[in-house]
């Protein structure tokens, strides 16, 4: 080979590409997970105060582009107002009701949960809804595939990794995500995941089942450690898989992924 | 000694801005990858050769923090750095008024390239079924990679002046003068 194509430069860069494909390739992922684990924890409190203070400039950012709507929504709100000390009265009598039927369905209530509470300190940079990072780990008794929730019990994703002080959180609309789900209305059972452009969908719901727009989709606490009875989202779309075994849904989540603030580790 | 903790430090809290500040800021829910830009600058600067240590450091701390297996974004940055080191050696010689163009388009290449490395290393990963490197999507050819494209370039200006205020207090010595 001609002396000028094996150059310094290009033996460098062999190099560097040869090692990297290595340590990706041919090592356990853990591999460097003591040293990321002493590095999150060094980063951790930079992150939270960090991630905190942006979230309240986003906030005020996002109030000042809107303040011209203020004087409208006032009005509106006024009105919903009103409305809303009726309805006061009427979801006293349907609190009861769904006390009954969280009963029948064996449903844990949503305050009964033992939860570890926390802040979310960073997030994946690419927008892409896909992970979150918490700022609880192993030392507050967090542990790997444990469901995550809001606090009024809306899921919003499981442990994935877990580090001394923060662990990594896998969101709902991750592609390697996988949680047994159940249609409240119909019993369909299927898997909840992420999927690039959809965001969460409801998977392998057998041709026998049936999906319904707007149906409510729980986790059905099988298998892992999520519990029964946790929102996922309702029904948007229901579709054909390609090879027509299966049903797939489209489900919209109530949870702004990427808005996330304080949310809690289930026991 | 200053120089390498100085160094360490502007990678260290740009990992942090990129991970924990930027998405709660841009509407677009994407910021710009201030990492790359620190890539770029770099061997613009210092060339491939010199800067190669601080590249390798960039990807390091990047896949630490992002959860990557580690070597994943040292393969990327390398790789763009490597680019990044022909084309300014090339083109950057040339007339003061094209250089912010060139550097432009050198940065909208970087982004674009980025985003070809790692897929190609996770569409090899996925082929030896070992797929689990990627949880998130690397968006190539899509809406949000010219969104990231059209960020650096708003943010490399920034970047750039920061590091030569640093510079200016011999933190960083321009070595070609290119810069």
């Amino acid at each position: 080979m001609p002396k000028k194509y094996f150059t310094s430069k290009i033996t460098r860069l062999v190099f560097v590409i040869l090692v990297c494909v290595f340590f990706v390739f041919l090592n356990p992922k853990g591999f460097f997970d003591p040293l990321r684990g002493v590095f999150l924890t060094i980063a951790s409190p930079f992150q939270k105060i960090f991630y905190g203070s942006s979230q309240k400039v986003g906030e005020l950012s996002a109030f000042l582009v809107s303040i011209s709507e203020i004087k409208k929504d006032n009005a509106n709100l006024s009105k919903e107002n009103n409305f809303l000390a009726g309805e006061i009265a009427r979801l006293k009598q349907v609190e009861k009701e769904n006390t009954t039927l969280r009963e029948q369905l064996e449903l844990l209530p949503r305050d009964k949960f033992s939860l570890i509470g926390g802040f979310v300190i960073g997030q994946d940079p690419q927008g892409s809804e896909s992970w979150i990072v918490f700022d609880k780990g192993q030392k507050d008794g967090v542990l790997p595939d444990m469901a995550v929730i809001v606090s009024n019990g809306i899921l919003v994703g499981k442990v994935a990794e877990v580090y001394a002080s923060s662990s990594k959180i896998n969101l709902l609309s991750n592609p390697n995500n996988f949680i047994n789900v159940v249609d409240v209305e119909t019993g369909a059972k299927g898997i909840a995941r992420g999927e690039y452009g959809l965001g969460l969908v409801m998977d392998m719901v057998t041709q026998s089942e049936a999906l319904n727009i707007g149906d409510t989709i729980i986790t059905s606490g099988l298998g892992g450690n999520i519990p029964r009875g946790l929102l996922v989202g309702k029904v948007k779309e229901v579709k054909i898989s390609d090879d027509r075994l299966f049903q797939k849904a489209v489900v919209a989540s109530r949870i702004k992924f990427t808005q996330l603030e304080t949310v809690f580790v289930v026991k | 000694m200053s120089q390498k903790v100085a160094t360490l430090l502007i990678i260290f809290f740009s990992a942090i801005l990129q991970t924990a500040v930027f998405s709660n800021l841009f509407f677009w829910g994407l910021g710009p990858d201030i990492l790359l830009l620190l890539v770029i600058f770099w061997t613009i600067q210092e060339g491939f050769e010199k800067a190669l240590g601080k590249n390798i450091l960039i990807g390091f701390i990047f896949d630490l923090i992002t959860f990557y297996s580690v070597g994943t974004h040292i393969f990327s940055f390398v790789l763009v750095s490597f680019f990044v080191g022909l084309i300014s050696r090339r083109f950057l010689v040339i007339a003061a008024g094209w250089r912010v163009f060139i550097v432009g388009i050198t940065i909208i290449f970087c982004t674009w390239a980025n985003s070809l490395f790692l897929n190609g290393l996770f569409s090899t990963a996925e082929y030896f079924n070992r797929a689990n490197i990627s949880d998130a999507p690397v968006h190539f050819f899509s809406g949000m990679l010219v969104k990231a494209a059209i960020l650096n370039i708003l943010f490399f200006p920034l970047v750039y002046f920061l590091l030569k205020s640093a510079g200016k207090v011999n933190f960083f010595k321009t070595q070609n003068g290119l810069v």
